[in-house]
């Protein structure tokens, strides 16, 4: 489309024109600078209308909701013929015959009456595009607080899984900070500690979970309600929501606000020592051991370790320097050397170690045999008297069988002749008497029935009397017993012997942390000659390498390095003692009690708090077995009240029978459904009913 | 006497929330809490505090700043205040917070705090440099000054270009006709130029006039004599146009950045109160 444009402006008196040649396929009409045909009038819309060529024609097209008059008539699409005169608001486009190279002509008149200042026709400030500040800041105003507050809220009424399984905001959102590992797989249930809104966290709540926890003192004789002076529940010394960090306090100050100075705080009981720092002020250590009393009970005692009346008088002899020789000692059959370990062996986690006894350690060196006839046979390591019964058994036998064996055992018994050079000598065995009593002494020629049971008994006896004497007092019991002679069957006593098994029971001290240090380090057994000697080091030893929290030069400890503080003789924080393996639950008076914690005495009654018997519904049992509900009334097993008369009401308040059926109007009784029945349940007409 | 907002009252409001920064700074290098710090502890529950009304405060100067006359003190004194304090807030809220974050509506809060300074610093830097290189650009006229100025040269060049060929004309008024300043959202912050003009019967791009003046530019270089000084003379004064016109662009790029960050910083600062409501409130119904 080739069309020729003659603007025509009139300006008061000026009357300007100017001619555009515009070729192209659409010739667009409106304000906009845009446009091909710019009309800057304010009142015409940007883009208004386009002409373009239909056929051989051209046509003018108005825009969206726009229209214009042709030859006076509105309309909207037309086809343009020389002549006519379109009128867009007010101005006028009049079609012309083509002239020249254009295939179409157009005259344009715009009627400018009023020309804008120039700043005003454009928007110059921001303020002018008008952004909706208000409106957008209140819309996330209430965003968020529908978010973050209004609707995980809403979990307090429907219950916070409920939200959580929906997707909807839950509480998650507020989580402040993550859980320890410990508790993280809580991290979904919040109220499983956050029991009651805007209530902090309860001792219940840790309870729930942790039943057995311990106090650190004595809080009955120390006052029953007693707070500990550096919090008055978990939640002061244990802090969550802190991710890795411990749940648990390590720091002195815990401690040392009250064990600083005991009698301060007035918990002075006597028996600690005031201490702060481990460096600075620790007591020196003191030992419990075991010491036995008159009546042959083993009682704990305590000392200072550097109290020179310290013994551990455990009845047992054992010089620990003999058998830790570096050159070894005679064993059974070689020479053995012992180590620590070849009789101390630590328990997994290395705070205790396994009992030394006979049978493991000692036996395979100090064997119980008492004949060198049979090196094989070994007294048992018990009791006396049934060693006794061991050898007049065997002596026994021994005589049955020299009996038979007559002569071979005859020869057997002469001393042994060896080939020596220079004569002979007689050889002995070690341990035999040479004015032994030979068997064949005894037995005269005939054996009589009971000369020979006399002589069995006497023979046995005089042997037994002989091994017994050199077992006990001079070859292998008093080896490492004490031996006190007793009246009785058996004269011999063997002392009771007990090891003292944990030295620092206030302690907890592990040997795994400590397992690249010596054990002569500490324990000075090497050059120890008497069992009674403690071998437990001093604070000194530890000093060497551990200091107080802030201690420069050493590893740095803290009380809970060694103590605990919840300590597991006292009594429990929590009412629950414990659930037993059956699922009874036990209060810490050590009653069964029911959830509610009622008593259930033995013959399965409960008992209130108030020491009055109950039913599982609560309701109380009189002295008269009457059953009295919360609000006073009596009531019957279901429930219903029974009034003066003795008439059941039941919740509703209607008067019932003994089965729960209601009772209507002239006594006629109404079962669960309504249908009226008769006093043995059976339904009746209501032609029946009088 | 004209001192700046951030010089008011000899800087009292620096020192201020200097003295709270490093006061906040030295009390927690102090602390040793029995746990980790967290906006749990004594000091995290005193710095919070502060925090949350601080944050208060400082909106309370979108109400302030309405009655410049009454009200304690002067507006000047309270922005001077409020962008000190609100700076210090970064320090004093990130101590609060014992350096925990996490994905919650806690940490939540502190972003969008952090939004609001950061823009507000922003607008800190907008303040401070561009009135004053406003004026320097338009050397103490006001913009409607330039206005009335183009609308003159306006007038000049249609008389200019009175006897000057049908496309010389053309050109010239369809430029005038077609000149476009200011616009939208982006037109204004990035001085984008729509103006348009007609050259060989085409609508093109004039961005800054440029179209126009290499027409004019390479009409003169075609002329001689009379017509030459008639079309040197339109150039000339074409390219004052021009030149006013880039100022009035620029200016208005400069006066459109110092308000848009407000656009951001108030609604952001009442998302933040809704969070921080919604923090307050969730640290205690889950204490």
């Amino acid at each position: 489309m080739k069309l020729t444009v003659r603007y025509i402006q009139s300006k008061g008196a000026t009357r300007e024109v100017n001619e555009v040649v515009f070729d192209g396929d659409r010739a667009t009409i409106g304000r906009g600078t845009d446009q091909t045909i710019q009309i800057p009038d304010r009142r015409t819309p940007l883009a208004h209308s386009w002409l373009l060529v239909r056929g051989k024609n051209l046509e003018l097209q108005a825009g969206n909701s726009q229209s214009f008059t042709i030859n006076n008539q509105t309309s909207r699409r037309v086809e343009m013929n020389p002549g006519d005169v379109v009128d867009i608001l007010g101005h006028e486009f009049r079609v012309l015959s083509a002239e020249g190279d254009s295939e179409y002509l157009i005259e344009v008149e715009i009627k400018v009456s009023d020309v804008d200042p120039l700043r005003d026709r454009f928007k110059t400030r921001l303020s002018q595009l008008n952004f909706p500040v208000r409106s957008l800041s209140w819309v996330l105003f209430w965003l968020i607080v529908s978010v973050s507050i209004l609707i995980p809220s809403f979990g307090f009424l429907a219950g916070m899984d409920f939200m959580r399984a929906a997707p909807v905001p839950d509480d998650r959102q507020w989580l402040a900070g993550k859980l320890h590992t410990t508790h993280a797989f809580l991290s979904n249930n919040c109220e499983s500690c956050h029991a009651i809104p805007f209530v902090p966290a309860r001792d219940e709540e840790c309870l729930n979970c942790h039943l057995s926890v311990r106090h650190h003192y004595d809080t009955k004789s120390l006052g029953a309600h007693r707070d500990y002076q550096i919090a008055s529940d978990c939640q002061g010394c244990h802090r969550e929501h802190n991710g890795a960090q411990a749940i648990v306090r390590s720091d002195q100050a815990l401690c040392s606000s009250c064990h600083s100075n005991l009698a301060d705080v007035g918990l002075d009981t006597g028996k600690l020592r005031n201490t702060a720092d481990f460096l600075e002020e620790h007591p020196s250590f003191m030992v419990s051991f075991l010491e036995m009393q008159p009546d042959e009970t083993w009682q704990m005692q305590r000392m200072e370790i550097w109290d020179d009346d310290l013994a551990e008088v455990s009845n047992l002899k054992f010089p620990h320097d003999v058998h830790m020789s570096e050159d070894g000692i005679d064993g059974v059959d070689r020479v053995v050397v012992l180590e620590c370990t070849s009789c101390h062996v630590s328990e997994k986690g290395g705070l205790q170690f396994r009992p030394v006894t006979m049978e493991k350690h000692c036996a395979s060196c100090h064997l119980l045999t008492f004949d060198p006839e049979t090196p094989d046979r070994v007294v048992p390591h018990g009791a006396p008297l049934e060693l006794i019964r061991q050898l007049e058994g065997y002596y026994a036998y021994q005589f049955l069988q020299q009996q038979n064996l007559g002569a071979a055992a005859q020869q057997r018994t002469e001393p042994q002749k060896v080939e020596l050079p220079g004569g002979q000598r007689e050889a002995r065995r070690p341990g035999r008497r040479r004015n032994r009593q030979m068997i064949t002494d005894l037995m005269p020629a005939q054996s009589a029935g009971e000369t020979l049971t006399l002589k069995a008994k006497t023979f046995v006896e005089q042997s037994v009397k002989e091994a017994a004497t050199n077992l006990f007092e001079r070859q292998t019991c008093t080896i490492c017993h004490e031996i006190s002679p007793q009246e009785g069957e058996v004269p011999w006593k063997i002392l009771p012997v007990r090891l003292t098994e944990d030295w620092f029971p206030m302690a907890e001290f592990s040997h795994d942390s400590h397992i690249n240090m010596g054990c002569v380090g500490c324990h000075e057994a090497d050059t120890s000659t008497e069992a009674t000697d403690v071998l437990m080091p001093d604070i000194g030893s530890c000093r060497t390498c551990h200091g107080g929290e802030h201690a420069e030069e050493r590893l740095q400890s803290t009380c809970i390095s060694c103590h605990k503080f919840h300590i597991d003789a006292q009594g429990p924080m929590g009412a629950l003692l414990l659930i037993d393996e059956e699922g009874n639950l036990i209060d810490t008076e050590g009653n069964y009690v029911d959830e509610r914690g009622n008593i259930i005495d033995e013959e399965g009654k409960l008992i209130d708090t108030e020491g009055n018997y109950v039913d599982e519904r609560g309701n109380i049992i009189d002295a008269e077995g009457y059953l009295i509900d919360t609000d006073g009334n009596y009531v019957d097993e279901r429930g219903n009240i029974i009034d003066e008369e003795g008439d059941l009401i039941d919740a509703d308040g209607n008067y019932v029978d003994e089965l729960g059926n209601i009772i209507g109007e002239g006594d006629n009784l109404i079962d669960e459904e309504g249908n009226l029945i008769d006093e043995m349940g059976n339904l009746r007409e209501p032609a029946d009913i009088r | 006497m004209h001192t700046s907002f951030l010089a008011h009252a000899k800087g009292r409001y620096f020192w201020l929330a200097a003295l709270l920064m490093v006061g906040s700074i030295v009390i927690y290098a102090m602390d040793n809490p029995t746990e980790a710090p967290n906006g749990g502890t004594w000091l995290g529950y005193a710095l919070g505090t502060i925090g949350a009304l601080l944050i208060v405060w400082l909106a309370y100067l979108g109400r302030r700043k309405r009655n410049f006359t009454h009200g304690w003190g002067t507006v000047k004194g309270w922005v001077s205040a409020h962008v000190y304090l609100g700076s210090s807030l970064l320090v004093v809220a990130t101590l609060h917070t014992g350096f925990q974050f996490d994905w919650n509506v806690h940490t939540f809060t502190f972003v969008l705090m952090c939004l609001v300074i950061f823009s507000g610093l922003f607008g800190v830097f907008a303040y401070r440099t561009y009135p004053s290189a406003r004026n320097d650009l338009k050397k103490n006229q006001t913009l409607d000054d330039i206005f009335l100025k183009v609308e003159k040269i306006d007038s000049e060049l249609a008389r200019l270009t009175a006897d000057s060929s049908s496309d010389t004309k053309m050109v010239v008024s369809s430029a005038i006709e077609r000149t476009v300043i200011g616009g939208g959202y982006r037109d204004q912050l990035f001085g984008r130029d729509h103006s348009s003009v007609v050259v060989d019967g085409n609508v093109v791009s004039n961005k800054g006039q440029q179209q126009a003046l290499e027409f004019l530019v390479e009409k003169l270089s075609r002329t001689e004599g009379k017509e030459n000084q008639s079309v040197g003379e339109v150039v000339r004064t074409f390219n004052t146009r021009k030149q006013l016109l880039d100022i009035i662009r620029e200016d208005i790029r400069m006066q459109s950045t110092a308000q848009v960050w407000l656009l951001f910083h108030i609604p952001v600062t009442f998302a933040l109160i809704a969070a921080l409501i919604a923090h307050i409130f969730s640290v205690f119904v889950y204490r």
